[in-house]
């Protein structure tokens, strides 16, 4: 495997370095064996699709990229640097966003503060700044916010920005989920199942945003 | 007008308008629009900057006098200033409707020969693409949102931001060149080309001069005192001559802000930030907006009914007469003024219609509840009449004299004539100049003296000199039996109910009336939902008995009220079916304005109304659809025909 060189697709994208990759993955609970020597590497660029059956261990797969669980034997290399088991919390500061199959937001929060949360890993204002609203955290929320309305834009939810999660249908939270992901930044980004349960135009919406944060490099 | 003073006999142009805007006006804001969640202003000066760039940009493209520049997408302030941009570089804008599937716009764009189009995002620019084989005179592309646009063939593609920076870096050539050809408009030189909906064949474009639009915008801008400080919202389509009056005319004239919403779905919210004081929209909006408080209320808790029930009846008694002025007694004013803090405020505030201090609403015939549902809240909305071919107005109806069932008198420097079949007839300082490259046509609508064929039939109330409006004089047309078919007229009843979105009564020539029946999804799914009635699709509701039930006692509500009128009574509808599909403008069964093709639903669904008159009880029918993105489908049902009970006139004599 070539870590360096990218590649030139048959319709003229350019497929970049390996960003992510993971060599011979074992991953048991107990006795029981979810995912068994797997490698594989996720190149700039690119969408690598895990797929199979039910219980075949993808959302497992993804647990392991986003240090959830930490895998018995194998190597996961991270931009060409093998990574030590970390918090998830250090993951998504190495920018590796991610989203849930089964929803994970804060129901009672409206879109853009649950959008916001994508942005806590980038703020360092104190809890007395942020709680007097003075100086930096001001600043902050600020710069943050107007990065947020980028993806609220791109996403084309700006009709629901401040309607509370818990008042959205299924294919909405699903997008809101995707905003928050796209928040951060990411410089690799996880989908679980970005379209179960959805009809086929909240499908065909949900492709077109991927194809389309593809083809500009997550650039809003 | 004192802010016109300033040599207002040079205002023959919109960029003239422009000019003086950005002297007189400066710094206040002529565009908001809002982007990332926050209002961004144009001032006038920004405005007048922007609109030489860009001018100077097109002709760094090779911008002629003369050619045609169509305008694709939502209201937006570059659009707008792009008009004023296309007309100072000597060219015509040519505004579309953005829903417009490729092929309508095929039609259009090589009628009127554009060489440039100004698209608003990928979708638009996608859809000129597809044509583009097909216009043979079409040259460069100019887009706003270059989202997803990255990997195109940029060789006729050119962004907004490029175009006017090109421009500011031009040189001496280019903008002395821009100096002679602004310097070159007239009154008479053509300020906006604009294709009529076509409610019967082909779309024709209506060719109007700046006097058409200055001399317009002036007498009506005085006529409701119009000002600097109006604020209006700009959601209509831009290809529609009103939102061409409104947006860019008036408030040029007047310099008033123009103030256009994030997207489509944010209108409601945009409305309340803003709070207009001058405010348009059709009837079908203000239907649409009473249905939905409508379904609120009914969901709402029993006390909140309650209040909102005995407040909107005191309203329907007296708050119109309080908003003409009239007297009302003092213990009425006090309960209306209680009313007005606890149910009509918030609910003017809800609607974002607090401040209107002139609202219109024509194109169609309102519902006289729903006319009088806002006047009793206290908005002063008004009836105008007026079509494309006038710069819109040519009647509206003065404060103070507001009534559902006329539109008004004549606007000021308007003449209108009825001839002897009862078609209304007008001459104005806004009538067009001509059909582009039609003259037959031209001649057909206007006569060499300048009088011009509205196509509806009216007549002035003698006592009060107010036009009311019958129907379409084509529409209009004899039953077997010689008696009057109006089915507009039947038709506005139905639609009158919130669960009926769309209706359209056939008869001429036959011994009785039937109707196509279209539900209205957000009432009638509603309503299916509190009495837990489950659907999975349009078509189910449609067809569900229950709902056929309550469509079939509206009918026959209406054809009691049909019957009391003697002339009329021949109208009532004797069977009915409801629609498997909301008829559409993709279709073709409406116009881009949602106006009824009588003549295309009659041949396209031709095997219903024959079913309606053989007395069949169901009929099996496909019918083909056009999706959005253009690609077309089937879909297949079995359709109820319906029964309606009609009154018999003399039996209504004899109660």
């Amino acid at each position: 495997m070539n870590n360096s060189d990218g590649y030139v697709t048959d319709d003229g994208r350019t497929i970049g370095g390996v960003v992510m990759e993971m060599k011979n993955i074992t991953l048991r609970f107990g006795g029981v064996t979810a995912i068994k020597d797997i490698t594989f590497d996720i190149r700039e660029g690119e969408i690598r699709a895990i797929i199979g059956p039910n219980g075949a261990g993808k959302s497992s797969m993804l647990n392991v990229v986003s240090g959830f669980y930490v895998p018995q034997e194998g190597e996961v290399f991270f931009r060409g640097v093998k990574r030590p088991p970390v918090k998830p919390f250090e993951v998504a500061r190495q920018g590796i966003a991610r989203t849930f199959q089964n929803i994970a937001l804060f129901e009672g929060m409206s879109v853009l503060d649950n959008v916001m949360t994508g942005r806590l890993t980038q703020m360092t204002a104190g809890i007395l700044s942020q709680a007097i609203w003075r100086g930096k955290a001001e600043q902050e929320e600020v710069e943050n916010r107007e990065i947020c309305e980028r993806v609220i834009d791109f996403l084309e939810i700006q009709s629901i920005r401040k309607t509370p999660v818990s008042r959205l249908p299924y294919g909405l939270k699903k997008r809101v989920e995707l905003a928050r992901a796209l928040a951060s930044e990411p410089k690799l980004l996880l989908l679980d199942e970005p379209m179960a349960g959805m009809n086929v135009e909240e499908k065909e919406d949900m492709s077109r945003f991927i194809w389309m944060l593809m083809m500009s490099l997550g650039q809003l | 007008m004192a802010q016109s003073d300033m040599d207002a006999t040079n205002m023959v142009s919109l960029p003239a308008l422009l000019r003086r805007n950005a002297v007189n006006f400066g710094s206040s804001a002529a565009f908001r629009e809002k982007e990332f969640g926050i209002w961004q202003t144009w001032s006038w000066s920004k405005a007048l900057n922007e609109a030489e760039s860009l001018a100077l940009g097109l002709i760094e493209l090779g911008i002629q006098p003369g050619d045609f520049v169509a305008i694709l997408g939502r209201n937006r302030p570059d659009l707008y200033i792009s008009m004023v941009a296309i007309q100072m570089a000597g060219a015509t804008p040519v505004p579309q409707y953005q829903d417009s599937v490729a092929e309508e716009m095929e039609y259009v764009l090589a009628h009127c020969g554009a060489k440039f189009v100004v698209a608003g995002d990928q979708e638009q620019v996608d859809k000129v693409l597809e044509i583009q084989s097909n216009l043979p005179d079409f040259e460069q592309m100019i887009y706003l949102d270059g989202r997803g646009l990255r990997k195109y063939d940029h060789s006729k593609l050119h962004s907004f931001a490029s175009v006017m920076e090109n421009g500011k870096n031009s040189g001496q050539n280019s903008k002395s060149t821009l100096k002679d050809r602004e310097n070159a408009l007239t009154y008479d030189s053509t300020c906006v080309m604009l294709y009529t909906s076509g409610t019967t064949g082909r779309p024709k474009g209506v060719v109007l001069s700046n006097a058409n639009i200055i001399e317009t915008a002036k007498t009506t801008c005085e006529f409701d005192d119009l000002k600097k400080t109006d604020e209006i919202v700009a959601y209509l389509p831009m290809a529609w001559i009103g939102d061409f009056i409104f947006s860019v005319g008036q408030a040029m004239w007047s310099g008033f802000c123009v103030n256009c919403p994030e997207s489509a779905d944010t209108l409601s919210t945009d409305l309340r930030e803003i709070g207009p004081t001058y405010y348009f929209a059709p009837p079908r909006v203000f239907e649409m907006q009473l249905t939905d408080v409508m379904i609120r209320m009914e969901d709402s808790g029993r006390f909140k009914k309650w209040l909102f029930d005995y407040f909107m009846e005191h309203a329907r008694h007296v708050g119109g007469n309080i908003l003409d002025g009239k007297s009302v007694g003092f213990g009425s004013r006090i309960k209306y003024f209680l009313g007005d803090l606890a149910v009509y405020g918030p609910l003017k505030n809800t609607l974002g219609l607090s401040k209107v201090r002139v609202g219109y609403t024509a194109g169609e015939a309102i519902g006289p509840e729903i006319f009088e549902f806002y006047r009793s809240l206290g908005i002063n909305l008004k009836q105008l009449y007026g079509q494309t071919e006038a710069s819109v107005y040519i009647t509206q109806q003065p404060d103070g004299e507001v009534r559902g069932d006329t539109v008004g008198v004549p606007t000021p420097g308007v003449e209108v004539r009825i001839s002897d079949n009862g078609e209304v007839y007008y001459k104005s300082p806004g009538t067009f100049v001509e059909y582009y490259k039609n003259p037959e046509s031209t001649a057909e609508t206007k006569d060499p003296e300048g009088w011009v064929a509205t196509g509806d039939a009216g007549f002035f109330e003698e006592d009060t000199g107010h036009l009311r409006i019958i129907d379409r004089a084509k529409d209009v047309s004899k039953m077997s039996d010689g008696s009057m078919f109006a089915p507009k007229y039947v038709e506005n009843k139905l639609k009158f109910y919130p669960n009926i979105l769309e209706s359209v009564v056939f008869g001429a020539g036959k011994d009785r009336c039937v109707a196509f029946i279209n539900i209205d999804l957000s009432a009638v799914g509603n309503w299916a939902e509190r009495n837990n009635i489950a659907y999975s699709s349009y078509q189910e509701l449609a067809g569900h008995p229950k709902v056929l039930e309550t469509i079939q006692s509206h009918v026959e509500e209406v054809n009691a009220s049909v019957a009391k009128d003697k002339m009329l009574a021949g109208c009532q509808v004797h069977r009915f079916l409801v629609l498997h599909k909301e008829l559409d403008a993709d279709d073709g069964e409406l116009t881009r304005t949602r106006k009824v093709r009588r003549k295309i639903i009659a041949e396209k669904f031709e095997d219903l109304i024959n079913a309606l008159y053989d007395g069949s009880s169901s009929i099996y029918t496909e019918t083909e659809v056009t999706y959005e993105d253009g690609r077309k489908g089937k879909i297949s049902a079995t359709l109820q025909i319906k029964d309606a009970t009609t009154n018999n006139l003399a039996d209504i004599a004899a109660q």
